[in-house]
């Protein structure tokens, strides 16, 4: 008896970046090739980390060395 | 030889112009994980200049195991989960519908807009807000761990080094964290 939703729902974030043990990389393959909702919710996961690695990211102030410099002196 | 070990050298002998490098090189990343981790400039801008004087104050215990980043990422973390709990500015954990004491002391509503229309929602600039107070609502150890994976892109075991925790508790964290986000993103169809 394989795994069902909610033992692989607990797998599928480590199971994105490749993070499962050998065993439990197979249970959840074999789960999600006949589980339209557990591969629903990975692609969403996986959607959602490009959004968090695309996000437009603010630069340091260029006054920040002369800033910490003041107090290291 | 590794660059950052020569700047490291050339600072510990006194020359400033050394860490002054370092600071150039890192500066910008060491922003976006305190700006990221706060939520806000001001606290970015302090954190950053905190963990950039505690390295140089440290620099003498760098002993060339890791990497130069690793560790200055190590001190980064420590000044941002330390510091924020000991100032009292944190942004705690909240559910939507908490109001928020604010950096002034005063109690503010959580700002998310349910009237925007969804199709504007989308502008760059607006999902982003709404995914920063979406972090903001995440516990301060789990928003770590979220940040440096998803989006300073470390592996499991820089984490793991940064952090002093266990390959374990990194997934444990990072599941949590991400599901959060991704039921909220999908609750407000912030997910195409």
């Amino acid at each position: 008896m394989g795994m069902g939703c909610s033992q692989v729902y607990l797998l599928l974030s480590a199971y994105l970046d490749e993070m499962t043990d050998p065993e439990e990389t197979r249970e959840v393959k074999t789960h999600l090739e006949s589980c339209l909702d557990c591969r629903e919710k990975l692609s969403q996961l996986h959607r959602m980390c490009l959004i968090l690695r695309k996000l437009d990211n603010p630069k340091a102030p260029r006054r920040l060395w002369k800033d910490i410099k003041k107090r290291l002196d | 030889m590794d660059a950052d070990i020569e700047l490291v050298k050339q600072t510990l002998k006194g020359d400033e112009r050394g860490f002054e490098k370092l600071v150039t090189k890192y500066q910008d990343k060491i922003y976006t994980l305190c700006y990221r981790y706060s939520g806000n400039d001001e606290d970015a801008y302090d954190l950053t200049q905190e963990a950039f004087i505690k390295a140089y104050r440290s620099l003498g215990t760098f002993k060339g195991s890791s990497r130069f980043g690793t560790w200055l990422y190590r001190v980064t973390t420590n000044v941002c989960l330390d510091e924020m709990r000991r100032r009292k500015r944190h942004i705690p954990a909240q559910s939507l519908d908490q109001p928020v004491l604010g950096a002034d002391g005063e109690m503010k509503p959580i700002i998310l807009d349910d009237t925007i229309p969804i199709d504007e929602l989308y502008e760059q600039k607006e999902q982003a807000q709404y995914i920063q107070s979406l972090l903001n609502q995440l516990k301060p150890e789990h928003r770590m761990v979220l940040l440096l994976k998803d989006i300073m892109e470390f592996s499991y075991d820089e984490i793991a080094q940064m952090l002093n925790i266990s390959s374990g508790t990194i997934k444990s964290r990072l599941s949590r964290a991400r599901e959060l986000l991704r039921r909220k993103l999908l609750d407000r169809e912030h997910l195409p």
